[in-house]
């Protein structure tokens, strides 16, 4: 357990701002095996999502290695999409389950009517699915920040260097493509919740 | 809100471009120096809505904005309905001209963005002598098809939504919402193919690398402007352009994307400002 980790965490301060400092002097070998500016967001994201308080962690999650930032992202996507009214109007007509694969992890995201009705993580055994975003866990990272960097700003952008891929049935994603690519932007929200 | 009118006019032009009747809309704000802008691939000259109530740019300068055939007001030529639209080289290269002289421009200033900011390349190519100069914005001499334009013009997806989609990205983040999404409705307003066909232009037939080094700056001077966000023309395309001519300024604008006069005209002003006034200077 983590306790009183944080050296200077005052609201809204986050990663990669001046003043943002997590202590690793209690960190368990697991933990360290994650990189720092990686922890440094997972714990960011933790706090911004409720998962712990200003001074410790919770549940163990980081102490297994199982949890990941990209992870609470995804997790996060029927509270962002859902609670966004004309998000889920702009995606009315989609009824289908699409990937994300960030890294090795691979997601479903089940679609009714505009609504995110639930994502599964996988692994998979036979996954059934209608088209399907990939890309490395730190393209999505660049990608998810409040203000992303020249070039990551877009899903686009991001394939036109070869990072990201979309392939499968592309009708419904391109027929569905600003809210696509808005629902897969809304992890940025959390930068800036609180 | 108490109402108000531009200080604008639009007219209706008709002319044989290619050998073809057009009725051709424009609008234009200003007096002095003729200043010609072409709007984007897809798009129409509300683009340049900033530019044309700008009285810092309309006190020097006679802004002129046309909507190229088959976009925004201009109609397409007879017989559209039974034809794939497909921008050229050659094409749209005269399709300048022609307006130019129809209007009776002397020694115009041409700004273009895009598939316009490339296509001003050529112009100072061949008719630097009956030009003041070109500004182009999002400038490249070539770039790669990066993805699958068939679905700009497809039964399986709305032509206008699919379009919008496609450039949603190349505005910059901290544009203000109002332009961006003005922007990204004169994509949805876009004829269906239309996209689709400026991009042939842009992505296949335009590539123009091979030949801009035999552009003369002295005679026609060369401006590129280009937008940080811009992943489609991106800065690195618009320098390495500008590396093969010689005496071409370039400038990378912070916090712009790809439309950098409609996704946000106030920024866009702070730059583009200084080159009119070295034009203006250089003329005098």
């Amino acid at each position: 357990m983590l306790a009183c980790c944080v050296g200077s965490l005052a609201w809204p301060l986050r990663p990669g701002r001046k003043g943002f400092k997590v202590s690793s002097d209690s960190l368990t070998s697991a933990q360290r095996g994650i990189r720092g500016s990686q922890f440094e967001w997972i714990f960011y994201i933790m706090h911004v999502s409720g998962r712990i308080d200003s001074c410790g962690l919770a549940k163990g999650e980081i102490q297994s290695g199982q949890l990941s930032v990209s992870k609470v992202m995804i997790e996060k996507l029927p509270e962002l999409v859902n609670n966004d009214a004309a998000l889920v109007r702009r995606g009315r007509w989609l009824n289908d389950v699409f990937m994300v694969e960030v890294g090795p992890v691979q997601y479903l995201v089940h679609v009714q009517a505009g609504r995110i009705e639930r994502v599964e993580t996988g692994p998979f055994v036979m996954p059934s699915w209608t088209f399907a975003v990939r890309g490395p866990e730190a393209m999505w990272h660049r990608f998810w920040r409040a203000i992303p960097a020249p070039g990551d700003n877009d899903l686009f952008a991001l394939r036109k260097t070869g990072e990201m891929s979309v392939e499968g049935n592309l009708q419904p994603f391109m027929a569905n493509l600003i809210y696509i690519k808005q629902v897969l932007a809304s992890p940025r929200q959390l930068e800036t919740t609180g | 809100m108490r109402p108000w009118i531009e200080p604008l006019a639009g007219r209706y032009l008709h002319l044989e471009i290619g050998g073809r009747h057009q009725r051709l809309y424009y609008e234009e704000a200003g007096q002095g120096i003729p200043l010609v802008c072409l709007h984007t691939a897809g798009s129409d000259g509300r683009q340049y809505r900033g530019l044309l109530n700008d009285a810092a740019v309309t006190a020097d300068f006679r802004v002129i904005v046309f909507d190229m055939p088959w976009h925004g007001k201009s109609s397409p030529p007879e017989g559209w309905q039974n034809e794939e639209y497909r921008l050229t080289t050659p094409a749209y290269t005269d399709m300048i001209m022609t307006v130019c002289r129809a209007l009776e421009l002397d020694q115009p200033v041409v700004m273009g963005c895009s598939i316009g900011g490339r296509v001003v390349l050529n112009l100072a190519l061949e008719h630097a002598e009956e030009l003041r100069a070109v500004i182009g914005l999002q400038s490249s001499g070539h770039v790669d098809p990066y993805y699958d334009i068939k679905w700009l013009h497809h039964p399986d997806v709305h032509s206008g939504e699919v379009c919008a989609g496609y450039v949603y990205g190349l505005v910059a983040p901290q544009s203000p919402e109002t332009d961006r999404w003005e922007t990204l409705w004169h994509y949805t307003q876009s004829g269906p193919g239309v996209f689709k066909g400026d991009l042939h232009f842009y992505m296949i037939d335009g590539d123009i690398r091979d030949k801009v080094s035999g552009i003369d700056t002295r005679k026609c001077p060369v401006y590129l402007l280009t937008g940080e966000y811009d992943y489609s023309c991106s800065p690195a395309h618009t320098r390495s352009t500008a590396a093969r001519i010689e005496g071409a300024e370039v400038t990378i604008m912070d916090e712009l994307g790809h439309f950098p006069m409609s996704e946000n005209p106030a920024q866009f002003r702070r730059y583009l400002l200084p080159v009119l006034q070295q034009i203006l200077v250089t003329g005098e």
